[in-house]
């Protein structure tokens, strides 16, 4: 009895039609308001954003000697600086996409090229300040006599994934010259970037891995011969933002002679020939 | 932990998303509640397929969107003159994305389960059809709309896939929690991977209790 007596009253109510289009019309008119508080929010969140630190992009393998240049650079034009690091052609990726970085360095030079080509750089040449060399690490399993013994005898071998990630494309190149590549291949494991191949070695998940040098330099490797793979040429280039110069005094900075004894000193070859920009 | 300021915007993140999610989430699962159409369930599938897929698929899908590449990212840059994403707005963004398929399909359900007698009984009391959701249908299906937004609350808090893509790893700026732990393996730092897990551990943990809490209360 209640029942219908309360159908009849919901019918009474108005056309549902009518109804339904008055809804949605409420329905849109508080979507718009939620999105305009997204972008009130954003808005907020953007001022917050521009906090004063210099955003450096930079190769995984520069993790541990970035780490260092951080508190050298404190007290010279550059200021404060925070490093994204990731694998080269992630960290290119991003930039391509808008990421509000301020200086690109990268352990493959052709990745700088793409970048400065699609316009995204206040420079139009790289500036290649060192070179990167490979090292062979081992887990402690297996002996570090020479890269032909440990890939042999290694169960499974981390390198960095080829397909973003220059190191990786530089292993891979090198076990192809020394003619391993085909009996190896299927026990290659990809890491996300250099300094996470490291990690799978160190935590021991891994019996070998083939890395950059400049992130193993304290623990016992192998250095592989330049000779077997395409020079690993750093480079760095000066993204377009609203910290352009001290972006370029960062730059700088990485060709003057405390930078280049500090990289050095992690296993990179500074005597590159003037090359790029000037 | 030393540096806490991807806790400080993690947290930023999730409570911002977590309410427009809500807000948002609430007032769509309600639409959609009431509609006859067929278009209900249509409208309900495209909202709730970020449940489905993959984070680094619904990451590409709003890279794609809001990069500088994208249409909604130009326009963006237009307005601002700054890039979305690899920004905090960006991490804002993907997380409230990945928060309202949640908040909308379980508040939709509570709401739907609500007796209609109830409402129109409040319609026969004269209350204007705002009254009467917010009043009654609103406040019937409270529990469930609670356990939706602490559904979308956590997913906001723990994302991981969308975030990395949308808004990259930028200490400081973009780096949520769950990046920097992330990072902190790959840089070697157990110490702050642990602490940092820990932390994160203990504020789901801490919601969720405060929310079944606010449930318990409710229902009394």
């Amino acid at each position: 009895m209640v029942e219908h007596h309360l159908a009849k009253v919901r019918v009474a109510g108005s056309n549902p039609v009518v109804r339904s289009i008055v809804k949605a019309g409420r329905l849109g008119v508080r979507l718009l308001l939620a999105g305009a508080s997204i972008l009130v929010v954003g808005g907020c969140a953007r001022s917050a954003d521009s906090s004063d630190a210099l955003v450096v992009a930079a190769a995984s393998d520069l993790r541990d000697a970035f780490g260092e240049l951080a508190g050298e650079l404190g007290t010279t034009d550059v200021g404060e600086v925070t490093f994204v690091f990731g694998s080269s052609g992630m960290l290119r990726e991003q930039i391509l996409n808008g990421a509000p970085y301020d200086v690109y360095v990268s352990a493959n030079v052709g990745f700088v090229d793409e970048v400065i080509a699609a316009g995204m750089s206040v420079s139009a040449q790289p500036t290649i300040y060192a070179i990167g060399s490979l090292a062979v690490v081992t887990s402690g399993e297996v002996e570090l006599t020479s890269i032909a013994a440990v890939v042999t005898d290694a169960r499974r071998i981390v390198i960095a994934q080829p397909k973003h990630a220059p190191y990786g494309v530089a292993a891979r190149e090198a076990l192809q010259t020394l003619g391993l590549w085909d009996t190896v291949e299927s026990r290659i494991v990809y890491a996300d970037n250099v300094a996470d191949a490291v990690r799978i070695v160190q935590s021991g998940e891994v019996d070998a891995g083939i890395v950059a040098r400049s992130l193993v330099i304290n623990d016992p490797h192998l250095v592989v011969d330049s000779s077997l793979h395409e020079p690993l040429r750093q480079a760095a280039v000066v993204l377009r933002g609203p910290r352009e110069s001290r972006a370029r005094a960062f730059v700088d900075a990485l060709r003057t002679d405390t930078v280049r004894a500090l990289m050095v000193r992690y296993g990179f070859d500074t005597d590159v020939a003037a090359s790029g920009e000037e | 932990m030393t540096d806490l300021s991807p806790l400080l915007v993690s947290l930023r993140v999730t409570i911002v998303a977590t309410l427009v999610a809500s807000a948002a989430g609430i007032t769509v699962a309600y639409a959609l509640a009431k509609m006859r159409s067929r278009w209900a369930s249509v409208i309900e599938a495209i909202i709730t397929v970020p449940i489905v897929l993959p984070p680094t698929v619904l990451g590409y899908y709003l890279l794609t969107l809001l990069g500088s590449r994208g249409p909604i990212g130009r326009a963006w840059e237009g307005l601002f003159g700054s890039p979305i994403v690899f920004t905090v707005t960006g991490a804002t963004i993907a997380a409230t994305v990945s928060a309202l398929p949640f908040v909308v399909r379980t508040s939709r359900a509570a709401i739907r389960q609500v007796d209609p007698r109830l409402e129109e009984a409040a319609r026969i009391c004269g209350l204007p059809e705002r009254e009467v959701a917010i009043r009654v249908t609103l406040r019937v299906a409270s529990r469930g709309i609670l356990a939706g937004v602490a559904l979308g609350f956590a997913r906001a808090l723990g994302d991981f896939g969308v975030t990395v893509m949308v808004a990259g790893n930028v200490p400081g700026r973009s780096q949520t929690l769950p990046v920097a732990v992330y990072d902190a393996v790959q840089a070697g730092d157990d110490t702050y991977a642990r602490n940092g897990s820990l932390v994160l551990a203990a504020i789901a943990l801490v919601v969720l209790l405060l929310l079944a809490q606010l449930q318990v209360r409710r229902s009394r």
